[in-house]
């Protein structure tokens, strides 16, 4: 097995299936915690910055991340191993996120997404006057 | 469920078969030699009869931490994927997919290289590795002298 997972994950009850001429690989991703953000970290090898695409809609979030196509012009492939193709994988939040506070970066391969949390409402101090 | 299409499955010749044969026996060695490596990452090799292109699937390795080695026409390929987190105490992981760990793969090559000439270079995650078809494998056209 290489290192794309093909298994299709069943976070969203219904998916809408796409239909791209290449191969959609299912990304290995991490999912970190922390107090005020959460990181989505995925393994996108070959994939250029311009060719990532991400989207938070209705608590789903989505990223695509086209592979640059490794055909080599004049030479032949040996073996059977997997084509280059698009990585695409949806999570469900189910913390309310801070939308326009999303950043993303991509090195080396790898893809982060911070989602920092909506800071929750503070707990309002009502002082008492005596009359 | 994503697969490739069957025609591509199907269509692998006696020669691949043979390969795989052979990646699966060297895999059994490695098993039996070196039990700390894993072999799962995504390889593509390219020959157009005057050099070979070796593309490897590393996501966020660092350079320091890759190795090549040809030798005896065998090309290795040896990396370690390092849990940059781990050691943070600042939270934690709900999810934890990605590999971690010393990887390694071998692969025999279908002729002999320069390797004084390989070069290797390292962008986006993927390693790319140029093995130049060694001179003494080239075709040669013998000239006939008449006696």
């Amino acid at each position: 097995m290489g290192a794309l997972t093909k298994s299709k994950t069943n976070n969203i009850e219904h998916e809408v299936e796409t239909t791209f001429d290449k191969p959609i690989y299912i990304p290995e991703t991490d999912i970190y915690e922390e107090d005020d953000a959460i990181y989505v970290i995925a393994n996108v090898p070959g994939v250029d910055e311009n060719n990532i695409n991400i989207e938070l809609e209705n608590n789903v979030l989505t990223f695509t991340a086209t592979q640059e196509e490794s055909v080599m012009e004049g030479y032949k492939k040996l073996g059977d191993s997997d084509p280059t193709g698009i990585f695409k994988r949806s999570f469900k939040i189910e913390t309310e996120i801070n939308q326009d506070e999303i950043t993303a970066l991509v090195k080396h391969g790898v893809l982060q997404i911070k989602l920092p949390k909506a800071e929750e409402l503070k707990p309002r101090h009502i002082k008492v006057i005596a009359g | 469920m994503i697969m490739l299409p069957t025609s591509l499955r199907n269509r692998m010749d006696l020669f691949s078969e043979f390969s795989k044969m052979q990646d699966e026996v060297n895999t059994l060695l490695h098993a039996i030699k070196d039990t700390n490596f894993n072999s799962g990452f995504g390889v593509e090799i390219w020959d157009n009869d005057k050099e070979l292109v070796v593309t490897a699937e590393l996501p966020g390795v660092s350079t320091e931490d890759i190795k090549t080695m040809v030798e005896a026409n065998q090309l290795t390929i040896e990396t370690e994927f390092k849990d940059d987190l781990a050691d943070s105490d600042k939270g934690r992981y709900i999810r934890k997919e990605r590999k971690r760990g010393k990887y390694k793969r071998t692969f025999r090559l279908p002729y002999d290289v320069e390797n004084d000439k390989v070069t290797a270079e390292y962008k986006r995650g993927v390693l790319t590795i140029t093995l130049p078809k060694a001179e003494a494998c080239k075709p040669k056209v013998i000239k006939v002298k008449s006696a």
